[in-house]
């Protein structure tokens, strides 16, 4: 037990907020989204695009911001080709998802192999490490812990506040939350539901995509095939955990990033649980927080996964 | 819906006959007089691994350049399709099949008595046939050259060993690494994790500033793609890294120890040249080691090795060479 | 939309369903082939990026997939494990549950399979693939279970349970080939061989496919009459025409929906065992690697049709035989084959929008010739 404590280490902490980030920034754009009615899958595959395309910017252009500026294009362009599929085509959502999850990582360890051949190490690029705070980053445990991280880092935090600022105290909130729950009445009271769908999919998706840069530029410099992961669907499961709410996806995706984080110390103490086991724990405790809150389930906006017919 | 059902089942007759009339101008392909030897390699990872199959990759690339033959290779390779890619190349008049990995045994035993005229390799494993040569990789040797110069740089007395899974050559490698650093300093424990990933880089890292968080003060990675992100961390933390390609070097210069690398092209050159001299046979046996040149050491760091240590290395290496050192 | 409906008033809705049935037919065989072709030119575009010939790789695709009865046997065996996930997939996607848990299904399926395939020992070989390929069934609908479960009591995404899931096996089966289930004696990570008992016995001689084949082709037979010719087929379509109407007409909508998803997931578990029992013989990681995911392009290429999904299964599992001769000719990366199913999968996530065509086209043809 002294041993298992023992784990939580100020390194502890600050592994768990950094690798928690990219979960929840692309699960705050899934919150906004499923708000609105819409679900995505894809957004593992416009993580992966995300990150490919912010190396690719930072490459060509030598300044890594401008990388995060082309992944939120790549993010703009997949958002609206997802919107074009669901809302005005309404294909499945699930199906459509996979589409794009499987064609990111075909697509982008094509592009990587065409534009950079094959390396003997990955190319590296200018990337955006971490920023000390001034005098917040000075305070004893805290500021090392939680105020010495990447600009994009903070960034993902920031935006908790700032979504559910806007889901719960604008009235933009208000109208994308009853799109979400009631479509025909939101219509009646005069809102572009169709209009508001392709904004949610194109926002949604810059957040996916700024995620993935977050893996390439931030925690790396660098691309490498199928970087991504399986986070975009950790991100999509922190959506179900945090019941719809941005607060509690972001909480959804802290129990990610503090399962991997207990996973990997837990390896390291040699205990006799095979290590393919330890891997798969923060799945496990992601699997029982989604069956648990089942009874809660109404927060779950009405009209989700359901093609809008306007009349 | 009857009619729907019939139609389609019809269509479905149609195709199954057409295979099957396909299948009737199945012709041999002929291989005529003496040419050049038509070599394949089945590779189980991308050959931008930045490990084991990009290791074999660049060696069937060196071949290519000494030797007059003609190559050919496949990336990624699953498990579920290691046999009817096999049969594929085989049928398609290669004359040489390497698959790199002891994963393919089961696989090329099955297929290689079917296509007596090609000459089929493993590489890892001791399969053999009439036609089939297991090419041994002493995978214990890398990690015993590593786990031995880790045990001489690390203070604390713990030493980290980071691995994609607990694959074969992976755990060899992992035996072999806690020999070494047994070998050169007995009250160094170590450490071991796994990051469960080929490609997650990110995941890599954080796996290894988790063991450094531990205590790690020095540490070894056999984690291909995701080994990318170990060595990163090291960088960062300025920890010692012991790494398996002089191109990695590049990424960690002031951490790299040294650098333990495989060259494939080695392994791959022996099985060309004793194909081309008629050796195939259930009695060859290939092995690569580093008295074979398989493994070779480079870029011993002067900053992190000693002289003192620099030397007990050099022995080492000649041990090594010489066979002095064995496993189990 | 209007303008459609007032057209239909002032004529014989029975002409125009019967009209729209027969295009719709058409269009069920036209779709999928309109989305082949599309990812075969997306293809062809990167090919002709890469530099390659599109003719040369095509042709050498179409000879290392069907050239002679070797190739023929890879592809069909390639196809089995897909075929049987597929169905799965198509049946409980005709009640609109999407089943993306077959990657999970079809490893705990082929780990049941190994299990008895390698401790029931001396069993006449008739008897004991029947219990292996039972194992399967109930390792794959016992992997469901949970997710669909809960998807129909409790309304939980049953694509986040089921994906969650899919990692999960991973880890148990990774676990267990280097654990419990290894080779006494065995050094790598995997278990000892099955019987001999318990293996599929190949067919075709100068070819591998086994009769795991001949089993798939008859349970798609069963599916397409329990589907179309019976009563729990009529509700399943029903259920997944419209719920509320399935419901109200006194269905056991609960109970329903979890018997598809255990269904599907037994398919699929069943086809990790054929996998096992007529090709590798023993279990080992990753051992049918995203087949599970293949098996959903495989299911909708297929138009959630049973004979559908056979032909799709087969050109999918043709890909994957003929994908190291695609490669060579025409100088491509592997991940082209991702790239070639993910474009498959987007044609027919969207082909929703040529299905409305049909339609169109019978409202057309009736005031056209009133």
């Amino acid at each position: 037990m002294e041993q298992f404590l023992s784990i939580f280490t100020e390194d502890f902490f600050y592994a768990t907020i950094r690798m928690a980030s990219p979960i929840i920034l692309a699960a705050l754009g899934e919150v906004i989204l499923e708000r609105a009615g819409i679900f995505n899958l894809g957004i593992e595959g416009v993580m992966l695009f995300g990150a490919f395309f912010a190396v690719l910017g930072s490459f060509l252009t030598g300044n890594a911001w401008m990388g995060v500026v082309f992944a939120l294009l790549i993010g703009v362009v997949l958002g609206l080709v997802y919107a074009l599929a669901v809302v005005t085509i309404r294909s499945n959502q699930a199906v459509t998802g996979t589409g794009i999850n499987i064609l990111a990582i075909g697509l982008t360890s094509l592009l990587s192999r065409m534009i950079w051949g094959v390396q003997a190490v990955p190319l590296t690029v200018k990337g955006i490490g971490p920023l000390k705070i001034p005098f917040l980053g000075d305070i004893p445990v805290i500021g090392a812990v939680v105020f010495n991280h990447s600009p994009l880092v903070y960034l993902a935090y920031i935006m908790i506040g700032v979504v559910y600022f806007i889901l719960y105290r604008t009235s933009w909130g208000l109208k994308i939350r009853s799109i979400g729950e009631q479509p025909k009445a939101a219509d009646t009271m005069g809102i572009n539901v169709i209009g508001w769908k392709y904004g949610m999919c194109v926002i949604s998706s810059m957040f996916s995509a700024v995620a993935g840069a977050i893996l390439s530029l931030s925690f790396m410099n660098l691309f490498v095939d199928n970087m991504s992961g399986g986070r975009g669907y950790m991100a999509v499961a922190s959506v179900i955990l945090g019941q719809w709410n941005p607060m509690g996806a972001a909480l959804g995706g802290l129990i990610f990033g503090a399962g991997n984080a207990i996973q990997m110390r837990l390896q390291a103490f040699g205990v006799p649980i095979p290590s393919s086991l330890l891997l798969v724990l923060p799945m496990v405790i992601a699997l029982i927080v989604v069956l648990a809150v089942r009874g809660s389930a109404s927060a779950r906006p009405s009209a989700l996964a359901k093609p809008y017919y306007k009349e | 819906m009857l009619k729907k059902g019939k139609m389609l089942g019809l269509v479905l007759v149609v195709m199954l006959v057409g295979l099957l009339f396909a299948g009737c101008d199945n012709t041999a392909v002929a291989d005529g007089e003496d040419k050049v030897v038509k070599v394949a390699l089945l590779l189980p990872g991308n050959i931008n691994d930045a490990g084991w199959s990009q290791a074999a990759y660049t060696g069937l690339m060196d071949a290519e350049k000494e030797y007059d033959i003609e190559t050919s290779y496949i990336e990624s390779v699953p498990l579920a399709e290691q046999e009817s890619t096999i049969r594929d190349y085989a049928s398609r008049g290669f004359d040489l099949i390497i698959c790199h990995g002891s994963d393919f045994e089961d696989a090329i035993t099955l297929v290689a008595p079917e296509f007596p005229d090609t000459g089929f390799a493993i590489t890892n494993s001791g399969a053999k046939g009439d036609n089939l040569i297991g090419v041994g990789v002493q995978n214990e040797e890398q990690g015993y050259m590593a786990g031995y110069a880790l045990g001489l740089v690390t203070k604390d007395n713990k030493v980290g060993y980071v691995a994609s899974n607990e694959g074969y050559a992976m755990k060899r490698t992992e035996n072999g690494f806690i020999a070494g650093v047994k070998a050169s300093n007995p009250s160094a424990s170590v450490i071991t994790a796994y990051t469960g990933s080929f490609d997650d880089a990110a995941k890599g890292k954080e796996t290894a500033l988790a063991i450094f968080d531990k205590g790690v003060d020095c540490v070894f990675q056999y984690a291909q793609g995701s080994g990318i992100g170990v060595i990163q961390a090291a960088a960062e933390k300025n920890i010692p890294i012991v790494v398996t390609s002089p191109s990695q070097v590049k990424i960690a210069p002031n951490q790299a120890v040294l650098a333990v690398m495989s060259d494939m092209k080695v392994n791959i050159l022996s099985v060309i040249t004793s194909y081309v001299e008629g050796d195939f046979g259930p009695d060859l046996k290939i092995v690569g080691n580093f008295s074979t040149n398989l493994y070779k050491v480079s870029d011993i760091n002067d900053k992190l090795i000693n002289a003192e240590n620099k030397t007990k290395i050099e022995a080492v290496i000649k041990d090594l060479q010489a066979g002095k050192i064995t496993f189990k | 939309m209007e303008k459609l409906d007032n057209q239909v008033t002032t004529v014989n809705y029975d002409k125009l369903d019967e009209l729209v049935r027969k295009f719709q037919k058409i269009f069920n065989i036209f779709v999928p082939i309109f989305a082949f072709l599309v990812s075969l030119i997306v293809v062809g575009i990167i090919i002709k990026i890469q530099g390659g010939s599109i003719i040369v790789a095509y042709s050498s695709l179409f000879k290392s997939a069907f050239g002679n009865l070797n190739s023929i046997g890879n592809s069909l065996s390639r196809a089995v494990p897909l075929i049987m996930a597929g169905l799965g997939i198509a049946i409980a996607a005709r009640a609109n549950i999407i089943n993306l848990g077959a990657e999970g299904q079809i490893i705990v399926g082929g780990i049941f399979a190994t299990y008895v395939g390698i401790n029931l020992q001396g069993l006449p070989p008739v008897l004991h693939i029947t219990l292996c390929l039972l194992a399967g069934f109930i390792g794959g609908a016992l992997c469901a279970f949970l997710p669909g479960h809960f998807n129909a009591k409790h309304n939980t995404n049953i694509i986040i349970t089921a994906m969650l899931l899919n990692d999960i096996t991973i880890g148990i089966l990774g676990a267990l080939v280097q654990g419990p289930m290894k080779e006494v004696g065995g050094f790598a990570p995997q278990s000892a061989q099955i019987a001999m008992s318990a293996r599929l016995p190949m067919f075709i001689p100068g070819s591998r496919v086994h009769v795991g084949i001949i089993i798939a082709l008859v349970l798609a037979v069963i599916a397409h009459f329990v589907l179309f010719k019976t009563p729990i087929g009529l509700e399943t379509r029903i259920l997944g025409g419209n719920p509320l109407v399935a419901k109200h007409s006194g269905m056991q909508v609960i109970g329903m929906q979890i018997m598809l998803v255990l269904i599907a997931g037994g398919l699929a578990g069943m086809g990790g065992a054929m996998e096992i029992m007529g090709s590798q013989f023993r279990l080992r990681e990753a051992f049918l690697m995203n087949y599970g995911y293949e098996a959903l392009a495989v299911a909708l290429l297929g138009q959630k049709s049973p004979y559908g999904v056979i032909i799709a299964g087969i050109l999918f599992g043709a890909l994957k035989a003929g994908r190291g001769g695609m490669v060579n000719a025409a100088n491509l990366p592997v991940s082209f084959s991702m790239v070639l199913s993910g474009v498959l999968i987007l044609c027919i996530s969207i082909s929703p929008i040529l299905m409305k065509i049909p339609r169109y086209l019978a409202v057309r043809n009736i005031s056209a010739n009133r």
